[in-house]
């Protein structure tokens, strides 16, 4: 319908304040990261808070997380993409109740059955406690629902044509998966894995509720905040892990993109 | 290339029976097409004869070898498709080269083997393309040329012309044709088209609902029906309700129903007896207009009165009564028109071709 | 596809009956492969998801013993005191009722602003449009970083409280961080439920929009009994996410408030870790599951309409 201008110019007004308070926090903790103090507005600009950094156990932090992340990825790949295959792919009996029951976990909220594989682990399998594939296990689980989505919605765009003409061409129907479906859900695939990766890596509540030594980044920096508040320090480790992260996504995300030329066009 | 027999083929889908025993023979080097409506059950029959279906019950040969339960990488085929399936993340050459790998062609031959069948469907020059850089016409070309590249035993085509537009379905028809002269690999080809089924195909086989209704020459089939069914399927039809009247060496005598009316037939492909109820085929195109005057030279000359006419393409369509019955008439050529504008509302017309089908 | 499933099953009974061998040697050549695809993830999530949920069913109703003087165990007693305990004491009913009003008031509040702003979105090209739909985006990835970016804004020497003075509505900082109030705030920003709201209303042709006008419907009239309606499914969904989201917060809370505060999921935590209550925390956990299912359930039932 057509609204009158000074109410477009109110919405779209709207519109960019809501976005610019979304947006804040994260510039915000730039300017935090290169000053000397939290303060608004901004004063004294230095890198010292780089140098405030216990940087041998943060990076560890990192490294778990990213670890976790590359873990969570593979683990995924390998069990959802037959799964979401065969649910998009094969009719069954059960097939629809399946479907269904892999969804479930969405309505759980996390925390609730993160802590009880917590409470589960601790009792039946205490010497298990805070190893890192719980922390795995648990860390997986919640990107399940997610990833499985993913792949099916890129299975069920493909017409199931490309594998069946495969097959009659002579094709075994692995050679034909390798060779036909995987390039060509190739897209599907990325976006896939970088759902599981960001999820992994940037995770909190599993390896808080579930881990025991060895914290990821996201606890790492809770711990932190809880020795020293908000500092510049702080805010640094920050932006280190977001760019790190979103950085290897990109680079994913570009490397694959020159691999299935064809298929972005 | 190969015969292909199909034995007492059912396919269920769930409560669904898509193929009721099915009976095919495809010869070696023919053309052959499966025309039905759609949902009839062709791509169904097609599947299983690939292999990408398994059948409930029934045998498929090729040649001399059961491949029933045999997979479909196993039974050097080609296929097109009826929806496009040429791989997107492969070139055109890579397209064709897959395939000839797949079926373990030597190394040096696979580019001189991509060359010449990539001229065969001309598409010469268009090797390192990609599925966005081709129209769909030449897409499905490079599929053409994918299923023919490695000289499969049998090249089936389900509806390979549907996606595209109307020109180009002929132009490329006629290439399909000329190709499989070319190569003499026997074919099957799917269509639920007639005019497509009538034009390629030397061997046509009838389907409806889950059934073989006909199969035979195109022109055999075209001229004599053997049921309501392939008598309707092809060709505009008049379907008159008759009984037997006498037999009359070397025809049959007709009497329409509810009308003193007598038609001569032909001996039809089954037996029939005096007073056997029957259905009288007669083409809108076997209709003739004639001068009132001319009737005596005429077979079965009857008046009819005509209730609209319209002109369709090349010629008048008229819709008409024979007594209580419709009547559809194509009438065509300049002399034809005259006599239809002298007398628009009654026409004296010789019923030229008659042939019966089973009526219960 | 549920009537293809029984359709089929409904096929396979009409056959006549086979020796149990004969019935799984065609079971396994139709579903062989498939049950191997499959079962991976199915294992995965019996194990890791499925056996401690029921476990956690049934600890809800165990009672604990001290085991050697040194650990809790919970012990079947099939009691409800954890239930009864859950809804009479005063520390989990105020949880219960502060967690669930909250997720309510500020989903209220989130969905009624995203409202305009995701038609605004829809239906005409926004000023600014990329980095609009970006912001949104951006809380979904890596939650909790965008939770410590966050508290960098709600700090008393931060630019709220700086803009807040500045303007002259408050003399002295407020203490947001370590208060329940940024919290509710931040809840009631709309994030994602933009872009859902907004995918619902492109769904609905501007057509019905313009009839209603031409029937002399004023803006908001068309807007609020043609528009809104027509994209119900969408805006409940978006309704959905959000208060299970608000329900189930966890991260939020722990880092703008505190691990000690009110929020049903900390307490749950707080059973286990420090308190080793495992089967007050199981029936607390089970308490909040069936929340969700039922937000779900009155989710589903709205799809359906
Ligand atoms: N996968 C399937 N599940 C259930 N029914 C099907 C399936 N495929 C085809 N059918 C049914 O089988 C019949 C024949 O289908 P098909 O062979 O595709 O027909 P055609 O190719 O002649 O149009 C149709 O009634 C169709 O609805
Ligand atoms: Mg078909």
């Amino acid at each position: 319908m057509k609204l009158s201008r000074p109410v477009l110019v109110t919405l779209n007004i709207a519109a960019l304040l809501l976005a610019f308070i979304l947006i804040w926090p994260v510039i915000q903790m730039m300017l935090s990261s290169f000053t000397t103090d939290i303060d608004f507005p901004p004063r004294n600009f230095t890198l010292n808070a780089f140098g405030n950094i216990v940087w041998p156990s943060y990076f560890l932090a990192i490294r778990f997380s990213l670890e976790l992340g590359l873990w969570t990825t593979l683990l995924l790949l390998a069990i959802c993409l037959p799964a979401a295959y065969v649910l998009e792919r094969r009719r069954f009996p059960g097939r629809s109740l399946l479907s269904v029951l892999i969804f479930v976990p969405t309505i759980f909220p996390g925390v609730t059955y993160v802590s009880a594989i917590g409470i589960y682990v601790a009792i039946f399998f205490p010497y298990l406690r805070g190893t890192f594939p719980i922390v795995l296990l648990g860390t997986a689980m919640g990107a399940i629902p997610l990833v499985v989505r993913a792949l099916q919605a890129s299975f069920a765009t493909t017409d199931p044509v490309y594998e069946e003409a495969a097959l009659v061409m002579g094709a075994h129907p692995l050679q034909a998966f390798v060779r036909v479906t995987l390039p060509i859900i190739g897209p599907g695939l990325i976006t896939a894995s970088m759902i599981a990766f960001t999820a992994a890596a940037m995770s909190f509540t599993p390896a808080f509720i579930l881990g025991s030594g060895q914290p990821t980044a996201a606890y790492y920096i809770y711990r932190e905040i809880g020795k020293v508040g908000f500092t510049p320090s702080v805010a640094v480790m920050v932006l280190i892990i977001q760019v790190v992260v979103l950085g290897i996504v990109q680079a994913m995300y570009f490397i694959f993109r020159r691999q299935f030329r064809g298929l972005f066009v | 290339m190969a015969v292909v027999r199909v034995e007492s083929l059912v396919k269920r889908y769930g409560a669904v029976t898509a193929l009721k025993g099915v009976d095919v023979f495809i010869p070696n080097g023919s053309l052959t097409a499966i025309l039905g409506p759609s949902g009839c059950g062709k791509t169904t029959l097609l599947r299983c004869i690939a292999g990408l279906l398994l059948p409930d019950e029934g045998r498929i040969y090729i040649g001399s070898q059961e491949v029933t339960r045999v997979e479909p990488f196993h039974r050097n085929l080609g296929m097109v498709f009826q929806r496009p399936s040429m791989f997107p993340h492969m070139t055109v050459y890579e397209n064709i080269a897959w395939g000839l790998r797949l079926r373990r062609w030597q190394k040096h031959e696979i580019p001189r083997r991509v060359r010449e069948i990539l001229e065969l469907v001309r598409l010469k020059g268009m090797e390192d393309r990609r599925y966005n850089q081709l129209s769909g016409g030449q897409a499905q070309r490079v599929v053409i040329a994918r299923a023919l590249a490695p000289k499969p035993d049998l090249l089936l085509l389900d509806e390979p012309l549907s996606a595209l537009d109307a020109k180009l379905r002929a132009e490329l028809l006629a290439e399909i044709v000329d190709i499989q002269r070319e190569t003499g690999c026997t074919t099957l080809l799917v269509t639920h088209d007639q005019s497509e089924a009538l034009t390629a195909a030397d061997n046509l086989i009838l389907m409806n609902e889950g059934e073989i209704v006909q199969q035979g020459a195109p022109l055999d089939i075209y001229r004599r029906p053997q049921s309501v069914f392939s008598a309707n399927f092809i060709g505009t039809n008049n379907m008159l309700p008759c009984t037997v009247a006498r037999l009359d060496a070397p025809g049959v005598v007709l009497k329409l129903e509810d009308a003193p009316l007598e038609l001569v037939a032909d001996l039809p492909a089954f037996p029939v007896e005096i007073g056997q109820p029957v259905w009288a085929c007669v083409r809108a195109d076997d209709i003739d207009v004639i001068p009132q005057e001319t009737a005596p030279h005429y077979r079965n000359v009857v008046k009819i009165c005509v209730e609209r006419a319209a002109l369709t393409g090349g010629f008048v369509s008229v819709e008409a009564r024979l007594e209580a019955h419709p009547l559809r008439i194509h009438v065509s050529g300049s002399a034809r028109f005259a006599l239809l504008e002298q007398s628009p509302a009654f026409l004296t017309v010789s019923l030229a071709h008659v042939t019966l089908v089973p009526r219960d | 596809m549920k009537l293809d499933s029984l359709t089929a099953e409904a096929g396979e009974q009409t056959l006549p009956r086979l020796d149990w061998r004969t019935r799984w040697r065609r079971w396994w050549r139709a579903h062989g492969a498939t049950a191997l695809l499959i079962s991976p993830l199915l294992i995965y999530m019996l194990l890791v998801f499925a056996v401690p949920v029921i476990y956690q069913l049934a600890f809800a109703f165990y009672s604990r013993q001290l085991y050697r003087g040194v650990l809790w165990l919970p012990v079947p007693d099939f009691t409800l005191t954890n239930f009864v305990r859950a809804f009479t004491e005063s520390e989990y009913v105020d949880s219960l009722a502060w967690t669930l009003g909250v997720a309510l008031f500020t989903s209220a509040v989130s969905i009624a602003l995203a409202l305009p702003i995701a038609y605004f979105l829809a239906r005409y090209k926004a000023f600014g449009k990329p980095f609009i739909e970006l912001s949104f985006l951006l809380p979904i990835f890596g939650e909790i970083f965008t939770l410590y970016a966050l508290a960098y804004a709600l700090t008393p020497s931060g630019p709220l409280n700086w803009l807040l003075m500045s303007l002259g509505v408050i003399r002295e900082p407020l203490q947001l961080i370590r208060n329940p109030a940024s919290v509710i705030i931040w809840m009631s920003i709309p994030t994602l439920s933009v872009l859902l709201i907004r995918g619902a209303i492109a769904g609905v042709d501007v057509m019905y929009e313009e009839a209603a006008q031409t029937m002399g419907a004023n803006s908001l009239q068309t807007f609020w009994h043609v528009t809104v309606p027509l994209a119900k499914k969408g805006i409940m969904g978006a309704l959905l996410l959000s208060v299970s989201g608000g329900v189930g917060a966890y991260t939020l809370p722990l880092v703008l408030v505190g691990p000690n505060n009110i929020w049903l999921a900390t307490r749950i935590q707080r059973e286990v870790n420090p308190f080793y209550n495992y089967p007050m925390a199981s029936a607390l956990g089970v308490i909040l599951t069936a929340i969700s299912a039922a937000l779900m359930y009155l989710y589903l039932r709205t799809q359906e309409a």
